[in-house]
């Protein structure tokens, strides 16, 4: 494949491997950016060469993957970093501004914080399934796991998100009494 | 409202978390180009390998000037060697100088 084309694979699908990226590094939005562009620069000089026998998608995905798990492995001198990396992992990163209103951005920051607490194989299929509408077998193909572990880790993980989402002070002061419903799940 | 998401409000729950991913999505161009990090910041391990390598050379050198210099040490070292005498010495110096009865000159009596 050519690098202009590679170039406009990978525009194409920009927002959806930051989102994956977002994933990969536990919702840390600047280390997810620096992994994207490590992963796109690999791909781009030829380190990392698309065989053809998954989708670009999937194999991107793997490639992001891989990239976060080399980078964190590499950086493990930011865990100096301490204060900074407990803050981070107590409340993960928000978005600067939003559309939505505040209980939209609520329901979202609840949804992320449950995200982080899952194990990574969990949330990494969830987020597979549901935001980027792969099949488990996709998602599976993506982590490198077999099938039936995807669909394993797929049920555990709706089961344990769903409680901790029910766990929630914010989804319990929501409750249907009528007045305030976050906008998320209306 | 159902309290525990069911499917298809997971699915709307990640759409959501979708919209405002996109919203803090950095641009696409700067990231395929080879330059260093994103924020502009010095990273901070960076930072801590550099003050410790400057603490450490400074507490070597400070270590350096305090301690003689080894060839110092071995002159030094040379030097009490050179006047060194064993305890034997000393011995022998006194047993030498004790008279022994033999006459100087046996010739003179007579």
């Amino acid at each position: 494949m050519k690098v202009t084309e590679l170039r406009k694979q990978l525009e194409e699908l920009h927002e959806l491997s930051f989102g994956w990226a977002l994933t990969c590094c536990r919702q840390d939005a600047a280390e997810a950016a620096d992994v994207l562009q490590t992963a796109y620069l690999k791909i781009l000089n030829g380190r990392a060469a698309f065989n053809g026998r998954a989708s670009f998608k999937t194999w991107l995905f793997a490639v992001i993957r891989n990239t976060a798990i080399d980078e964190h492995r590499r950086h493990w001198l930011r865990l100096l970093r301490l204060g900074e990396y407990l803050r981070e992992r107590m409340s993960p990163s928000e978005p600067s501004s939003s559309n939505g209103g505040e209980e939209q951005e609520e329901s979202i920051r609840v949804l992320r914080v449950a995200l982080v607490e899952l194990p990574r194989r969990q949330q990494e299929v969830l987020h597979l399934v549901f935001y980027q509408g792969l099949t488990i077998q996709e998602a599976a193909s993506v982590i490198g796991i077999r099938v039936g572990s995807a669909r394993t880790h797929y049920e555990r993980g709706k089961r344990r998100l769903r409680k901790k989402l029910s766990e929630s002070k914010y989804f319990h002061e929501h409750q249907p009494n009528g007045t305030r419903v976050p906008t998320a799940l209306c | 409202m159902n309290i525990n998401p069911t499917e298809p409000e997971f699915q709307r729950l990640f759409v959501e978390l979708k919209r405002a991913d996109a919203l803090q999505t950095p641009a696409f161009e700067p990231l395929t180009r080879t330059e260093a990090p994103m924020n502009g910041t010095v990273p901070s391990w960076w930072l801590v390998s550099v003050s410790l390598a400057v603490f450490f050379g400074v507490v070597l050198s400070h270590q350096n000037q305090i301690r003689p210099p080894m060839i110092e040490n071995d002159f030094l070292q040379w030097a009490d060697y050179s006047t060194w005498a064993t305890p034997s010495d000393e011995l022998l110096g006194v047993v030498n100088s004790i008279p022994t009865g033999e006459m100087e000159n046996p010739n003179e009596i007579k």
